[in-house]
């Protein structure tokens, strides 16, 4: 076996091997002395010279794969951002909601809109409070803003709503100002306005002011802002004037409400039916 | 005038000149494979041991310098001849085995990492750790392996 055989032929191989082993030696153990530091720094350029093509493909590989990767960030992070959208309206609702509360004397229940239809004649809601929660039919459903509409059906969990939109809905107003009564309607042709009927002409008007339910129907609680004049007109051949009204709440917008578990007083009832018997 | 060390010198430079652009980039786990030591098993048996050994410290004295080991593999590159010239001469004589090739490529790879780690130990240049396992264990046998490939490359 000739591993570790060496020649035998002279001894000068061995002194050019250990020239080259005591070289390394010498390296070795001074590589962090001042002289070698200059060849050092020069070394290090070289060899950083010939890296620097390659590292720019790497940094472009690099490139793309922080892309791919930050565009799956900016998908999450804007479901994120939405999410937190519509809590952060959510949470502002429920604040408006919560001052309502603390402000009426009312007997309130919270509720959610559950589904909406809004884009039809026939338009209505569904909330998740019904009979169980002692929800009736007739009962007003408000939010922060003013009157949303009336309570139509009652399930023993849900309830479907006539919104303020629909055409069959009608209640009893008041301009807040002077008192004046009417009735207040909804008409499908401008369906961004209500309108306001029976306001004697003697009545003076004026845009801006406020209309709030009257409670002469014994149907709603006396006070429930609806919106506020935009417009008004004399209606020709009677004494009587039409306002136009912004309403307050927006049914498009709106999420969370309150049902005012308000019952119609049982003696103005008894005296109504009583007094329409007389002429019938 | 023989001029064989001048063209081993320059296929070597070019060898480590794509070990610096693109094969240190092969690595797998951090571990990577000395192309030139795989050079070097080839030519050692090529020439005389003087011609060997200034062809071999010229080689590795630029990888030293390139990966800033100085002195490092120009030991246990040149202590690689001193302990395996004649041998390879003799093996390489007549014709050997794939399983052969790549023992002895495993050998070399395993004495050189070896050398290198222990040089390294005493100049106290290299953090330890898992270090040693890696250099000496798994870049042996990568290089060994990428040894193996070139073999079956060049006799195919």
């Amino acid at each position: 076996m000739r591993f570790l055989q060496f020649d035998t032929d002279g001894i000068s191989h061995y002194i050019h091997t250990f020239l080259v082993l005591f070289l390394a030696l010498i390296l070795g153990f001074t590589r962090n002395q001042e002289s070698i530091q200059q060849l050092r720094l020069y070394s290090v350029t070289i060899a950083s010279i010939l890296e620097e093509p390659i590292s720019n493909f790497r940094l472009y590989r690099n490139a793309l794969q922080t892309n791919s990767y930050l565009q799956e960030q900016n998908i999450l992070l804007q479901d994120e951002l939405s999410r937190l959208r519509s809590i952060s309206k959510e949470n502002m609702e429920l604040r408006s909601l919560l001052e309502l509360k603390d402000k009426t004397s009312l007997k309130l229940e919270v509720t959610q809109i559950v589904a909406k239809q809004l884009n039809t004649i026939n338009n209505s809601f569904t909330i998740d409070k019904g009979k169980n929660e002692e929800i009736r039919v007739g009962m007003p459903l408000i939010n922060s803003d003013g009157l949303i509409g009336k309570i139509l059906l009652v399930a023993p969990e849900y309830s479907q709503i006539m919104p303020y939109s629909h055409p069959l809905f009608r209640v009893s107003a008041q301009i807040q100002s002077n008192r004046a009564n009417g009735i207040i309607t909804w008409d499908a042709s401008d369906p961004s306005y209500l309108q306001m009927d029976f306001i004697p002409k003697t009545v003076k008007i004026d845009t801006g002011m406020v209309i709030q339910t009257s409670g002469f129907g014994n149907e709603f609680p006396r006070g429930i802002p609806i919106g506020k004049v935009v417009d008004y007109h004399s209606q020709e051949g009677s004494n009587t004037q039409q306002l136009r009204i912004q309403p307050f709440s927006n049914l498009f917008d709106v999420t969370e409400a309150y049902v005012i578990l308000f019952t119609p007083d049982s003696t103005i009832q008894a005296i109504n039916t009583e007094f329409n018997a007389l002429f019938e | 005038m023989n001029l064989e060390w001048v063209k081993y010198s320059v296929v070597g430079l070019f060898i480590l000149f794509l070990d610096q652009t693109i094969l240190n980039h092969l690595s797998i786990w951090g571990v990577s494979f000395d192309p030139l030591l795989i050079y070097l098993i080839w030519i050692l048996p090529k020439q005389g041991r003087i011609a060997t050994i200034y062809t071999v410290a010229f080689l590795a004295i630029i990888q030293d310098a390139l990966l800033d080991t100085w002195g490092m593999y120009l030991l246990s590159k040149s202590v690689l001849v001193l302990f395996f010239h004649n041998y390879l001469i003799q093996k390489f004589e007549t014709k050997i085995f794939v399983g052969q090739f790549f023992g002895y490529s495993l050998f070399i790879a395993f004495i050189h990492n070896l050398t290198f780690y222990l040089f390294a130990s005493i100049t106290g240049d290299y953090a330890t750790g898992w270090w040693p396992f890696t250099l000496i264990l798994l870049s042996g046998m990568y290089t060994a392996f990428i040894s193996l490939v070139t073999y079956l490359i060049y006799y195919k």
